[in-house]
C-alpha cells in the first residue's frame, strides 16, 4: 500500500515527509471497498424505504433507470455507451415482476457497476495515447507509474516554485496530516487545478490526497493519465439518480475510514463567472462528520478530520472565455457539463503550460488555517480554539446522552456552518493580481459612463468607440489599490507581489503585458483615445475575481 | 422538584428571565437562575420574590438563583440568555468561558447590536463556541406569563434537536411553543415590532381612531417583512407569532415600554422625558436610527419607520410627518403575494 520512497524534490524542501496513508490501494483494499460501496448503498435505499410510505426500491430502480436511459440518449455513440445501454435495458425488462430480493440484487448490480466506474482502472488504450505524444523521457517515467516519479520530473523540468506560489501555514498542515486525517477543499479555478495542487504538495513535502475528478477530465490523455496515478477517482456529474450518489458518497467516506487525505473542490465545479466561491455543495464534504462519529464509537486512536481550505489564484486562466460563456448562458452550472472544450486539447493545455513558464503568469496556492469539522481553527498541536483562542472540545458536539452518535440532521447543520467558515477563508485568502485588479477598474469604468445600460448591454460594449483615457484608469487603479492595501493590512485579502507596492502605472503595464501573453490584444488594449477592450466578456471574468469585496463602482467616478 | 428532571439555566434577572425560571421550575425542573449581582440573587433566594421586576409575585420553590455563571453552566445542558442588549455580547464573552459543543443557547433578548447590525443569536455564535442556538420570540409579556395567562411563543432554530428540546421544556398548559428554522426572520420580528410600537402609541395618544391604528398595523407588517426579506429572511416568517403576533401585542398593550413611549410623545413629551419617565430601556428608539441607516443603504422602503426618525431626531413636527407619510406612492396591498403570484388572477 505505501508508496516507493519519494526523495526530496529541491534542496528548499527539508522538512521531513509525514507518513503516507497510501493512495493507491491493494486488490484487497479494493475488493473490500467494492463490496462496503455496494452493501452500503443497499442498505441506505432499504432504509430509505423503510422510512418512506411513497417509496420502494421499484420506485428507486425505476427512477434510476429514467434518468440514466434519458442520460444515455444524449450520449456520442461507441461502444462504450451500447455496453450501458444494453445494461439498462436489461434492468428496465427485470425489476417490474420479480422479488423484492430480486429487486436489491438488482440494486448491488447497478451500485457494483457505479463502484467499480468510481474507482477506475488502468485503461491500456489511455495509456497507450499517452505515451505517444508524450516526450520520450517522460515516457520512460510513465512506464514507471509512480506518482512521485512524476512530480519530481514535472518538478525539475517546469522551474515549477517561480510559477507556484504556495503560502500558508504548511508546517502545521504538515503536522496535522501525521496524526487526523485531511480534507483539502480548494476554490476551483480551472482544470489545470488538480495538476497544480498534486505539484503544490509535492513540492511542500505535502502527503498526496485523493480526490474526485470530473469525467471530463478523463477526456484528455495526458491529464487522465495524472489522475489515474495521482489517486482521482471518477465522478460523473452528469448521473444525477440517487443510487450513483449514495455509491458515490460510500466511496468517500470509505476512503476517509481508511484515513486517506481527501480532496474535494467544494464549489463542485469550476467558478463559471470567475469570482471566489459564493456557495458550496455540502454533500461530499458531510461525509467527514459521519467518519468522526463512527471513528469516535469505535475508539481509533486517531478519529480527527481536519479541514484545510485552499484558495487558488490565477493572474491567467487557460478556460477563460468558456467558462465566462458558459456562465452568461448560464449553462455550465448543472444543466450541461461540457465534456469537450478548451481543456480536451492537448497541445492547448501544453501550450498553456509552456506559456505558464516563459510567461510572467502566476498561480497563488493559499493555504487557510486549517479547520475542525464544526469550523473552529484547529492549532499547530490539533487543539480546536473558538474566536478568542479558548480551547474546544470537539467530542461534545457529537455527544447523544453522553456518547458520540449520529444525528443526520444536527451533522448536516454543522456541515453547512463548516461550509460557511470554508467561504469566509477563500474570500481571505484570495489573493488579489494585476490583471484582476486592472480588469475591476477598467469594467468600472464603463459601467459608471453607461450607468443606463444592464450587464448584458455592458457586455456588449468594446472596441475602440468606448476607450478610456489612460489617465482615468491610473487613478481608478490608485484608489483600488490603496482600498485593497488597506484591506490587506486588516487581514481581508492577501495581495500578489505585482501590485502590494506597484505604482498605478507600473501595476496597469504589467497587466497587459501578462493579458497579452496569452489572450493576445484581446483583453486590454492602448489606442490613441485611451485603453480599451476588444472582449468584455474577459474583462467581466478576471474584474470578477474582485467582486464582492464592497469595491464595486466605489472608485473617484461615483465621488464626482 | 420532580426527581432526575434536567435542570435549566436561566441567564438574566430581569421580568423575562424571571417569569421563563418559574415557567419551568413550575413544571418541576431545578432552575439555576444566574443574576448579574450576587445580592440580588441572595434577596431572591430569601424572598423567592423579583422585587425590582416582578414585585408582589412569590416564584417557584425550584428555583435557585446564584451570581455563580460557571456553576450555571456547568450544571445545565440547555441555558436561556436572556439580558439586556446592551450587555449581551459581554455576558456571551463570559458564558463562552465554560460552555462547550454540547451546550444549547436559546436568546430571548429583542436587540440589535449597534455598531455591527448583529442579532443576538449572532453574537452568541461569535463569543461562544457552540452551534447549537436558538432564538425565542412571540407576543410575550413577561408580566401576563409570570401571571400565568395562555400565551404562545416560536422556538427558531437550525437545529431540531433545539426546537424539540425548548418545546419539551416550556411548553405547558398556558403556554404553547411553536417552531420555525428562519432563525433571523423570527429574531428581526422581535427586534422591528418595537419601531411600529411607539407609533400606534403615538396614534392612540392622539385619539386618531381604530381605522388608523388598523392600518398602521398593517403597513408596519409590509415594512417589516419587506425589510426581513431584502436581508434573507422568509418575509412569511411574519405572519407568524413572532411576526403579527408579536407587533399586534406590542402595538396595543400599554405594558409595551415601546408604546407607553409613543403614547408620552403624542402628550406632548419630549424623547428624553419619555424615556426619563419609563425608566426602563425602550429599544425601539434605538432601533429606529439603526434600521433607518442600513435601510437607507439596501435601498429599502420604510416610510413610518423614516416618518419616526423624522418626528425623534430630525426635529420635524408630526403634522408635517403625518401628512408625508399619507402621501407616499401607493403601491400593492400584499407585495409578496403578487411577487410570488399567489393572488388570484383578474
Amino acid at each position: 500500500m505505501p508508496e516507493a520512497a519519494i526523495e526530496p524534490a529541491s534542496p528548499a524542501a527539508q522538512a521531513p515527509r509525514p507518513p503516507d496513508v497510501g493512495l493507491r490501494l491493494t486488490r484487497e483494499q479494493r475488493e473490500h471497498v467494492r463490496r462496503e460501496v455496494i452493501r452500503r448503498t443497499v442498505e441506505d435505499h432499504k432504509e430509505m424505504v423503510k422510512r418512506s410510505k411513497d417509496l420502494s426500491l421499484e420506485v428507486i430502480l425505476n427512477d434510476a433507470v429514467y434518468q440514466e436511459q434519458d442520460r444515455l440518449r444524449r450520449e456520442k455513440p461507441g461502444k462504450e455507451t451500447r455496453n450501458q445501454v444494453r445494461f439498462w435495458n436489461k434492468v428496465a425488462h427485470d425489476f417490474h415482476q420479480v422479488s423484492e430480493a430480486e429487486r436489491e440484487r438488482i440494486l448491488e448490480r447497478i451500485a457494483g457497476m457505479y463502484v467499480d466506474e468510481i474507482m477506475g482502472y488502468f485503461n491500456p488504450v489511455i495509456h497507450k495515447v499517452a505515451a505517444k505524444i508524450l516526450p520520450w523521457g517522460l515516457k520512460a517515467l510513465l512506464s514507471r507509474f509512480s506518482p512521485a516519479a512524476w512530480l519530481k520530473y514535472l518538478g525539475t523540468r517546469l522551474n515549477l516554485e517561480e510559477n507556484i506560489v504556495i503560502s500558508g501555514p504548511i508546517d502545521h498542515i504538515r503536522e496535522l496530516a501525521g496524526r487526523a486525517t485531511l480534507i483539502m477543499t480548494p476554490t476551483h479555478v480551472s482544470n489545470l487545478d488538480s495538476v497544480v495542487i498534486g505539484l503544490g504538495l509535492y513540492l511542500k513535502r505535502l502527503p498526496p490526497f485523493t480526490y474526485g475528478a470530473g469525467l471530463n477530465l478523463f477526456s484528455n490523455p495526458v491529464i487522465s493519465f495524472f489522475m489515474n496515478n495521482l489517486g482521482a477517482y471518477k465522478v460523473d456529474r452528469r448521473k444525477k439518480n440517487g443510487v450513483y450518489k449514495n455509491a458515490l458518497k460510500h466511496y468517500a467516506t470509505l476512503s476517509m475510514e481508511m484515513r486517506q487525505h481527501n480532496l474535494f473542490f467544494p464549489g463542485g465545479t469550476r467558478s463559471r463567472s470567475g469570482e471566489v466561491e459564493q456557495k458550496i455543495k455540502l454533500g461530499l464534504l458531510g461525509c467527514g462528520v459521519n467518519v468522526y462519529v463512527s471513528n469516535l464509537q469505535q475508539g481509533r486512536p486517531d478519529p480527527d478530520l481536519f479541514v484545510i481550505p485552499c484558495t487558488l489564484s490565477c493572474s491567467l486562466v487557460l478556460e477563460a472565455p468558456s467558462l465566462i460563456e458558459d456562465h452568461l448562458k448560464e449553462t455550465g452550472k448543472s444543466r450541461y457539463i461540457r465534456v469537450r472544450g478548451d481543456f480536451s486539447r492537448p497541445m492547448r493545455v501544453l501550450k498553456f503550460w509552456r506559456d505558464l513558464q516563459r510567461m510572467e503568469s502566476r498561480v497563488h496556492m493559499q493555504f487557510g488555517e486549517p479547520l475542525d469539522l464544526f469550523g473552529n481553527r484547529v492549532d499547530r498541536n490539533g487543539i480546536s480554539r473558538d474566536a478568542h483562542g479558548r480551547p474546544v472540545d470537539r467530542t461534545k458536539y457529537v455527544e447523544t446522552g453522553g456518547r458520540p452518535g449520529h444525528n443526520p440532521q444536527r451533522d448536516q447543520e454543522y456541515t453547512r456552518e463548516l461550509g460557511r467558515s470554508i467561504l469566509a477563508a477563500f474570500q481571505r485568502d484570495n489573493v488579489a493580481m494585476s490583471t484582476h485588479v486592472s480588469a475591476f477598474a477598467v469594467f468600472d469604468l464603463m459601467r459608471r459612463r453607461h450607468p443606463q445600460y444592464d450587464i448584458y448591454r455592458i457586455l456588449r460594449t468594446s472596441g475602440p468607440d468606448h476607450s478610456i483615457p489612460i489617465q482615468d484608469v491610473h487613478a481608478e487603479l490608485a484608489y483600488l489599490l490603496e482600498r485593497l492595501r488597506e484591506m490587506a493590512a486588516r487581514g481581508e485579502i492577501h495581495l500578489a507581489p505585482d501590485i502590494k507596492t506597484a505604482t498605478p502605472s507600473d501595476a496597469f503595464a504589467k497587466a497587459m503585458h501578462i493579458f497579452a501573453t496569452f489572450h493576445g490584444q484581446e483583453v486590454l488594449r492602448e489606442g490613441p483615445h485611451g485603453i480599451y477592450t476588444g472582449n468584455m466578456k474577459l474583462l467581466y471574468y478576471y474584474r470578477n475575481r474582485l467582486d464582492h469585496y464592497g469595491l464595486d463602482l466605489s472608485g473617484p467616478g461615483k465621488k464626482e | 422538584m420532580n426527581k432526575g428532571m434536567e435542570t435549566i439555566g436561566i441567564i438574566g434577572g430581569g421580568s423575562f428571565g424571571s417569569a421563563l425560571a418559574d415557567m419551568v421550575g413550575t413544571k418541576g425542573h431545578p432552575v439555576l437562575h444566574w443574576y448579574r449581582a450576587v445580592e440580588s440573587a441572595e434577596r431572591f433566594n430569601a424572598t423567592r420574590e423579583n422585587a425590582k421586576y416582578l414585585p408582589g409575585l412569590r416564584l417557584s420553590d425550584n428555583i435557585t438563583a446564584t451570581g455563580d455563571l460557571e456553576e450555571v453552566a456547568r450544571a445545565c445542558k440547555l441555558l436561556i440568555v436572556s439580558v439586556p442588549s446592551p450587555h449581551f455580547r459581554d455576558v456571551s464573552r463570559k458564558l463562552g468561558d465554560w460552555v462547550d459543543g454540547g451546550h444549547i443557547l436559546v436568546s430571548t433578548t429583542k436587540g440589535i447590536e449597534d455598531h455591527s447590525f448583529k442579532l443576538m443569536t449572532e453574537i452568541l455564535r461569535e463569543e461562544t463556541c457552540c452551534l447549537k442556538i436558538g432564538a425565542l420570540s412571540g407576543p410575550n409579556l413577561a408580566k401576563e406569563i409570570a401571571a400565568k395567562k395562555p400565551s404562545g411563543t416560536v422556538i427558531a432554530s437550525r437545529y431540531e434537536e433545539v426546537t424539540q428540546k425548548v418545546q419539551e421544556v416550556l411548553s405547558g398548559p398556558y403556554f404553547r411553543v411553536y417552531s420555525n428554522t428562519d432563525v433571523y426572520g423570527v429574531e428581526l420580528g422581535g427586534v422591528l415590532k418595537n419601531v411600529y410600537a411607539i407609533a400606534t402609541g403615538l396614534v392612540a395618544s392622539l385619539k386618531m381612531g381604530d381605522n388608523t391604528t388598523g392600518m398602521l398595523i398593517t403597513r408596519a407588517l409590509a415594512e417589516m417583512s419587506r425589510f426581513a426579506d431584502k436581508m434573507g429572511s422568509n418575509p412569511l416568517t411574519f405572519l407568524g407569532l413572532a411576526g403579527v403576533g408579536d407587533l399586534v401585542t406590542t402595538c396595543t398593550s400599554p405594558l409595551s415600554r415601546n408604546y407607553r413611549v409613543g403614547m408620552m410623545i403624542g402628550q406632548g413629551f419630549t424623547l428624553d422625558q419619555a424615556v426619563e419617565r419609563i425608566g426602563e430601556v425602550a429599544e425601539g428608539i434605538n432601533t429606529i436610527r439603526i434600521v433607518k441607516e442600513k435601510a437607507a443603504r439596501l435601498g429599502i422602503r420604510m416610510h413610518i419607520l423614516e416618518g419616526l426618525h423624522a418626528l425623534l431626531f430630525e426635529g420635524k413636527d408630526l403634522p408635517t410627518v403625518l401628512q408625508q407619510l399619507m402621501n407616499v406612492p401607493q403601491m400593492e396591498d400584499v407585495e409578496f403575494a403578487y411577487r410570488a403570484g399567489l393572488n388570484p388572477p383578474h
